[in-house]
């Protein structure tokens, strides 16, 4: 396993694409935390800092998984993890945290800006301790997302146009379900289908809402950054991660096992 | 070594592999000779664990491919069509990733990768990127690739192709210096390739075997049918039936004619000697030989003598 994640780690490093993600965040981060210092209010909050780095999750996330997997398909490296006396989940599983660390080495600009908070006599709250682990384990979620989508293809703008609509989908699930639980009234109402009263068919509307808000990881794990911690919303995203990695571990089996 | 029994592999509705069964035993050079398509890589690639057959068993080294896959993959080394190399890195960090995956004891990993890049000469480009290297380099790379770890069974699909003539000779020398210490598998589809370097040669064709026998034994068979290509100055009505006419002379065909000129294909039956009659012949009708040799036998010519002897 850690044969592997050397490898892929440093390879972030050989090739532009761990530079340029940890500069675009450097940048992004930068622009948030100077326009804090700027504002008339002189109040830093890193907590919120944080709240809008994990809105460019979609951007980067993409960017740094698309070429776990679809890279070696299309050089024909993947020969290599198939054939070494080597298991294929601790491939996976050490890309997963190649990918991982990359994320967690970005935080380094988060934490240049908790220094200088700390050094201009500003205040770090504990929940930005908190805001900051579910900052990670959402980024867990997303990379296991990115790192199945390589390895479904040989292609890596393809991977990372997948990747980048499913985590879109996954941003905007609370807008998604509120528009699908008004539709969903609309034609109850309309139709007169099952012949529901009105109460009801609110309830069901805010029914069909809530359960697929359930899914939705941003409001889930909103509250960190408010000093709420809670573990569901942590168990939550560890729990999907690891169905991800499974299936990524799944579909790269099957290739051997493939007949078209 | 290694065993293989009645292998199997559907790609949809195709046979892509056929019932293979063969053994190869320690120390041997096998030959895998067989057009493209016939089912080489895929045999191969199901032999190293790449590819899953649909039935069938391989044994390596006792140890089955798919039940004890860890300790049957430390028994070989794989060079697939496609060397397996990853560009950014530089030659001696990529021999020690393949080590690391190989699972070679950190302690003599070092000396390892410096002997190996001493037996395939690679030593001079040990800090260069494999990405600026020139193909013959690469390949070797991918060679060294397959010695780290020191496993007897050697697997090189196609190892020659694309290389110029000189990297094929060095390519072929380094194979059979290899063969010294390793038990060595080697695809190819060019037969005087193979017949330079192996013991023994399966042939393979529509994902099934058509022959399997000793170097030496399969191209006495092949000679049996001598083909000559015959250019002569003189149009070849007037040269057919002299042709024909002379004893151990099988057929007569013309290829090409043109401005007066013949190309013909002349072929012989057994091992009987026709060059001089033909020559004698020609000279009889006061027309000039603008060329004349034996032609190598081609892989069509083997499976059709070979397929022929069958019936």
């Amino acid at each position: 396993m850690f044969a592997i994640f050397k490898r892929e780690f440093l390879s972030y490093f050989r090739t532009p694409v761990g530079w340029v993600a940890i500069s675009l965040l450097g940048l992004i981060s930068g622009y948030y935390f100077s326009g804090m210092l700027n504002s008339s209010l002189a109040y830093v909050d890193i907590n919120m800092e944080i709240e809008y780095l994990r809105t460019f999750f979609i951007i980067l996330i993409p960017i740094i998984t698309m070429r776990l997997f679809a890279e070696e398909k299309k050089n024909g490296t993947d020969v290599l993890l198939y054939t070494m006396p080597y298991s294929m989940k601790s491939a996976v599983i050490g890309k997963f945290l190649a990918a991982l660390a990359l994320q967690g080495l970005m935080l380094v600009c988060l934490f240049s800006h908790m220094i200088v908070t700390v050094i201009l006599s500003g205040y770090i709250s504990p929940a930005t301790w908190g805001a900051i682990l579910a900052y990670l384990v959402l980024a867990a979620l997303f990379i296991s997302v990115g790192m199945l989508t390589s390895a479904m293809t040989e292609n890596q703008i393809m991977s990372a146009v997948v990747c980048f609509v499913i985590l879109l989908v996954m941003s905007m699930l609370s807008n998604i379900a509120e528009s699908i639980s008004e539709v969903v009234k609309s034609l109850l109402k309309i139709t007169h289908l099952f012949g529901l009263s009105d109460s009801a068919i609110y309830s069901v509307g805010d029914w069909i809402r809530d359960a697929i808000t359930w899914f939705d990881p941003y409001s889930k794990t909103e509250g960190f950054t408010s000093g709420v911690f809670k573990i569901v919303p942590i168990f939550f995203c560890l729990s999907f991660t690891f169905v991800f990695v499974f299936i990524t571990y799944r579909v790269l089996e099957k290739k051997r096992w493939s007949q078209n | 070594m290694i065993e293989i029994s009645n292998l199997v592999k559907f790609y949809g509705d195709k046979r892509a592999v056929n019932g293979i069964s063969f053994t190869v035993n320690q120390g041997e050079i096998l030959g895998f000779l067989g057009p493209n398509g016939a089912g080489k890589s895929t045999t191969m690639n199901i032999i190293t664990g790449y590819l899953s057959a649909t039935s069938g068993k391989v044994t390596i080294n006792g140890y089955d491919i798919l039940e004890e896959p860890e300790l049957a993959k430390k028994n070989i080394g794989y060079l697939p069509e496609i060397p397996p190399l990853f560009m950014d890195m530089t030659v001696s960090e990529y021999l020690e990733y393949v080590a690391e995956l190989k699972m070679v004891p950190k302690d003599i990993r070092k000396k390892q990768i410096i002997d190996v890049m001493k037996m395939v000469h690679i030593g001079n480009v040990s800090g260069r990127l494999i990405h600026n290297l020139s193909k013959g380099y690469k390949q070797r790379v991918g060679i060294a690739q397959t010695l780290i770890g020191n496993p007897e069974v050697i697997i090189l699909d196609e190892p020659t192709v694309g290389l110029d003539p000189n990297q094929v000779i060095e390519v072929r020398k380094l194979i059979t210096s290899l063969a010294k210490n390793h038990t060595i598998i080697f695809s190819s589809h060019i037969l005087s390739e193979v017949q330079a370097i192996c013991d023994r040669v399966i042939i393979i064709n529509n994902g099934k075997i058509v022959a399997d026998a000793p170097t030496f034994e399969l191209s006495s068979r092949v000679e049996n049918n001598v083909h000559y290509l015959l250019v002569v100055e003189a149009p070849f009505s007037t040269l057919q039936m002299p042709l024909r006419a002379v004893p151990g002379v099988s057929s007569v065909n013309l290829l090409a004619e043109k401005n007066g000129i013949c190309q013909i294909d002349l072929a012989s039956q057994g091992s009987m000697e026709v060059r001089k009659s033909i020559s004698f012949a020609i000279s009889r009708l006061n027309a000039p030989i603008l060329e004349f040799r034996s032609m190598e036998p081609s892989l069509e010519d083997v499976f059709t003598s070979i397929t022929s002897q069958k019936k």
